[in-house]
């Protein structure tokens, strides 16, 4: 059953999230992964399988094993290092989080509401019903029974509603919260009823569906209402590991618990060290002192399946690099003419980019943002089909309609970034492209630091890379942070150069829309319009993150979209290691 | 004497002053931290209240007061980033540093000086070719290659040490050779050249024309001569330790200072920035004011001099 209409079903439960969310295709396991209250209607989702492994991994290291279907521990057992370039600021609080290369360690402390498995699929965690009142304006969230937090204390309703409170008051989403949800409160002791300010169905996932936090243990720690300085020193939550070690810049250190709802965690510790050189990276796996890095280059894959028992896994796509376009609004601009736009798209040879610079591991990105079905607004035909293949002769003809048959000068500004490894190199590479067309394009690299803090006070010119991971949930979200111009009420999208009021007015009527298919093809068509008809960002590719595994793992399933460490619950160790 | 010491305190105390302010300022010339630190799904209304959870929402001027109010109570602020007082922070690291700065300056000047005066007494022989190549080496070769190359030797091969990260004294090898190699090569070459002056003068051929004992005469009264620049210098590398070395520390993960003075560069980390250039200048000057009492008991004329 198709589910990409998850958000604005009125009723969302485990059984109809488990069956439509490709569970079903893959096998509902027999074994129990997780106290289902002695429902039998209720059934335990399949262990994951392993991600399919990328093409032209070497076959010497040979790819990582599939896991078989339905195999949960009853307890966890062994340790493994990891070695990561940046924890970022490690905050152990969850409402306290503020960048992409948190979230993923923040899973393993913590469940929200619902959650992302290993096969990308989105399922309700904490929760165990959310519905929606008829005109969508408010939700009832009840509880799941029998949870417990990783220090033992009950989940209750007054505990989801504690966490919004906190996340109200003083969380680093607080603002996107109160302006979405106008109050919350305990209707029963494991119910909690959220009104919105309007209707906004993907509401929830703007506040990264809410980590729950133990009232009774935070009230506790006697730190002011809210605990702001000592919870993250000692954070308590849903996940399936507790934070026991955080040395800020040097290593996290978790511990299973082995009663998380989705599933006991393969391993019992995992210390994750920050690593910030990859060739020390490598050289720590080589030497057994890691037994998984992250962040490997295409380049560096032989080094590691030429360890003995060395393996490579991926997450497809993880990455996502676009060209903004900056000057698309400025009238005297080339890129003001979208015949320009969808010339400099010809121009690109995105599959030899592929073959090249990252030795096949990426995929083609032909739509902005979009990559994968999960995502509400996934077209698979845009998907398939390049919407401006490779043909410099095509864009030489659209360059000279519009007026620039002698070409321009430009210029490319770029960073580097760990989301999308080897950006600066594909700039480089795009920039040869476009001189063969006549568009003098040279390539500036600027601070990464800088140059994020200029694309968002938007005094960048010429063209640019942005890159995002994560698997976007729904596309109206994604345009609201990522293309919404200055064309109405709402603020502008920070990343956002354009201001199309078409394509802003035709998200304003997909945010109300509330009939799942009528919200559905609306998505379709707006993504459709912008990567085929607006085209302000140039697509190019969508590289996949790598990992290498050493001998002593025997797998490390990976989702799709996801350029950092997440799942640590589905590391497997080989026998005897 | 006192009233000299206690001139330089004064100086020193409006050198830091001076560096205090002028960092201040020019920090928040880098750009905004908060645009850096905004998750993509914040807006204008999240960005506000993270800037004003940050307390800089504030003029630079009201900021700028209200840092001095603080930092004369010790306290330099919480971190933009980790939200943690800066101060903390970075005395966290010292000791990783200071392990390193230790293994560093004994293998600089323990190694570079003793090596440096045998190739001055005997210019021209073999083993005065070898530390002078030796000094080139040190001082050409990028420390990233050596470190790197140290680690595929002796970690990767050999498997005789750690590759990386703080675990005791074997994991400090690696990185003490790499962070002392430009040092040694330095102090090699300057002792060298600094002995081979003293070597020449009259004053030491009297004393071999006397009879003195050629080792005497080198460690006693040539290496005592050639001691003040050579000071100098291993004090200014001391320093250059203290301050962390940020390429060392990348290589092999060594948690000390100088990676976070460079994260909070990059995160444009206010407080965190300014700690650690206010608490390096005191370092400095006050490293400058030991080496320059130091002096006065190594050189008798500094003594005179001063006492008048």
């Amino acid at each position: 059953m198709d589910d990409r209409g998850y958000w604005t079903r009125r009723r969302i439960t485990r059984r109809v999230a488990l069956r439509s969310a490709g569970f079903g295709a893959a096998g509902l396991a027999g074994a129990a992964l997780f106290g289902c209250g002695g429902d039998d209607e209720e059934q335990a989702p399949a262990a994951p399988a392993t991600t399919a492994q990328p093409a032209g991994t070497a076959a010497a290291g040979g790819t990582a094993a599939a896991v078989a279907p339905g195999a949960r521990p009853s307890a966890s057992s062994g340790h493994v290092d990891i070695a990561q370039s940046s924890l970022d600021t490690q905050p152990g609080d969850p409402h306290l989080g503020t960048s992409g290369i948190q979230e993923p360690i923040r899973y393993a402390t913590n469940t929200s509401l619902f959650t992302l498995t290993v096969e990308g699929e989105r399922v309700i965690a904490v929760a165990d019903s959310i519905e929606a009142a008829e005109d969508f304006l408010s939700y009832v969230v009840k509880v799941r029974e029998g949870l417990t937090f990783t220090n033992g204390d009950p989940i209750t309703g007054e505990d989801v509603k504690f966490s919004m409170d906190r996340v109200a008051a003083m969380g680093s989403g607080k603002a996107s919260w109160t302006r979405k949800f106008s109050s919350h409160e305990l209707i029963d002791p494991m119910t909690v009823k959220v009104v919105q300010t309007q209707v906004e169905p993907t509401a929830f996932l703007s506040v990264r569906g809410l980590y729950t936090v133990p009232k009774n243990y935070t009230e506790g720690l006697n730190d002011g209402p809210w605990a702001e300085t000592k919870f993250g020193e000692a954070p308590i939550g849903v996940g399936p590991y507790r934070l026991t070690e955080n040395r800020i810049g040097v290593l996290e250190t978790f511990e299973a618990h082995d009663g998380y709802l989705l599933g006991a965690p393969f391993v019992k510790t995992i210390t994750v060290h920050v690593v910030p050189e990859l060739t020390t990276k490598i050289a720590q796996l080589q030497t057994g002192e890691v037994d998984i890095v992250q962040g490997l280059l295409a380049d560096q894959m032989d080094q590691v399946t030429s360890i003995s028992g060395g393996k490579i896994v991926s997450s497809f796509g993880a990455g996502s690099s676009e060209l903004t376009y900056f000057d698309i609004m400025k009238p005297d601009s080339p890129f003001n003419d979208v015949r320009v736009r969808k010339a400099l798209a010809h121009a690109v040879n995105r599959q030899e980019i592929i073959d090249t610079l990252y030795r096949g591991q990426a995929i083609l990105q032909n739509s902005l943002h979009v990559k994968f079905p999960a995502t509400t607004g996934y077209d698979e035909v845009l998907a398939k089909n390049e919407p401006f293949p490779y043909d410099p002769q095509t864009a030489k003809q659209l360059l000279d309609a519009a007026g620039y048959g002698a070409g321009f000068q430009t210029q490319i500004t770029t960073y580097d970034t760990s989301t999308s490894p080897g950006t600066p190199q594909m700039m480089e590479a795009v920039s040869n492209y476009l001189s063969q067309v006549g568009v003098i394009s040279p390539v500036r690299f600027m601070e990464a630091g800088q140059y994020v803090g200029q694309f968002r006070e938007k005094t960048l010119t010429g063209m640019g890379p942005i890159s995002f991971g994560g698997l976007a949930d729904d596309f109206a979200v994604v345009y609201e942070t990522h293309f919404l111009g200055n064309t109405g009420p709402e603020a502008a999208a920070p990343f956002s150069y354009d201001d199309w009021q078409e394509g802003d007015d035709l998200w304003r009527a997909i945010t109300k829309e509330t009939d799942v298919e009528k919200r559905e093809q609306m998505s379709k068509d707006l993504l459709r319009m912008l990567s085929r008809d607006r085209v302000p960002n140039l697509t190019l590719v969508a590289p996949h993150a790598l990992l290498g595994l050493g001998p002593r793992v025997a797998d490390f399933p990976r989702p799709p979209a996801q350029p950092y460490l997440s799942h640590l619950e589905h590391i497997r160790l080989e026998d005897g290691a | 004497m006192y009233v000299y010491i206690f001139n330089r305190l004064v100086g020193a105390a409006v050198t830091v002053f001076l560096v205090l302010t002028l960092v201040f300022f020019l920090v928040r010339l880098s750009g905004d931290p908060v645009a850096l630190m905004a998750d993509p799904y914040f807006d204008e209304d999240d960005i506000q209240a993270l800037r004003e959870d940050l307390g800089l929402d504030g003029t630079v001027a009201e900021q700028y007061l209200v840092f001095l109010g603080n930092v004369v109570r010790g306290d330099f602020g919480n971190s933009i980033r980790f939200r943690e007082p800066a101060l903390n922070l970075y005395l966290d690291r010292m000791p990783a540093t200071l392990k390193l700065m230790v293994f560093g300056v004994f293998f600089a000047i323990g190694l570079g000086i003793p090596i440096g005066v045998i190739a001055g007494v005997s210019p021209g022989s073999r083993i005065d070719g070898v530390a002078r190549t030796g000094a080139l080496l040190g001082q050409a070769v990028p420390s990233f290659w050596l470190g790197i190359m140290l680690i595929l030797l002796f970690a990767v091969q050999l498997g005789w040490l750690p590759t990386s990260g703080e675990h005791g004294l074997k994991s400090m090898i690696l990185p003490g050779i790499t962070l002392g190699s430009f040092s040694i090569a330095a102090m090699t070459r300057l002792t060298r050249s600094t002995v081979l002056d003293i070597w020449d003068t009259e004053y030491v051929r009297l004393l071999m024309v006397k009879g003195l004992p050629r080792r005497l005469v080198i460690w006693k009264h040539v290496v005592k001569n050639a001691a003040l620049p050579v000071m100098t210098l291993a004090s200014l590398q001391m320093i250059a330790f203290l301050s962390g070395s940020v390429i060392v520390e990348q290589i092999f993960a060594w948690p000390g200072v100088g990676r976070v003075a460079v994260e909070a560069v990059f995160s444009r980390d206010f407080p965190l920035i300014q700690t650690v250039v206010v608490i390096n200048t005191v370092l400095l000057v006050l490293m400058n004011l030991a080496v320059d009492l130091a002096y006065v008991a190594i050189d008798p004329r500094i003594r005179f001099t001063a006492a008048r």
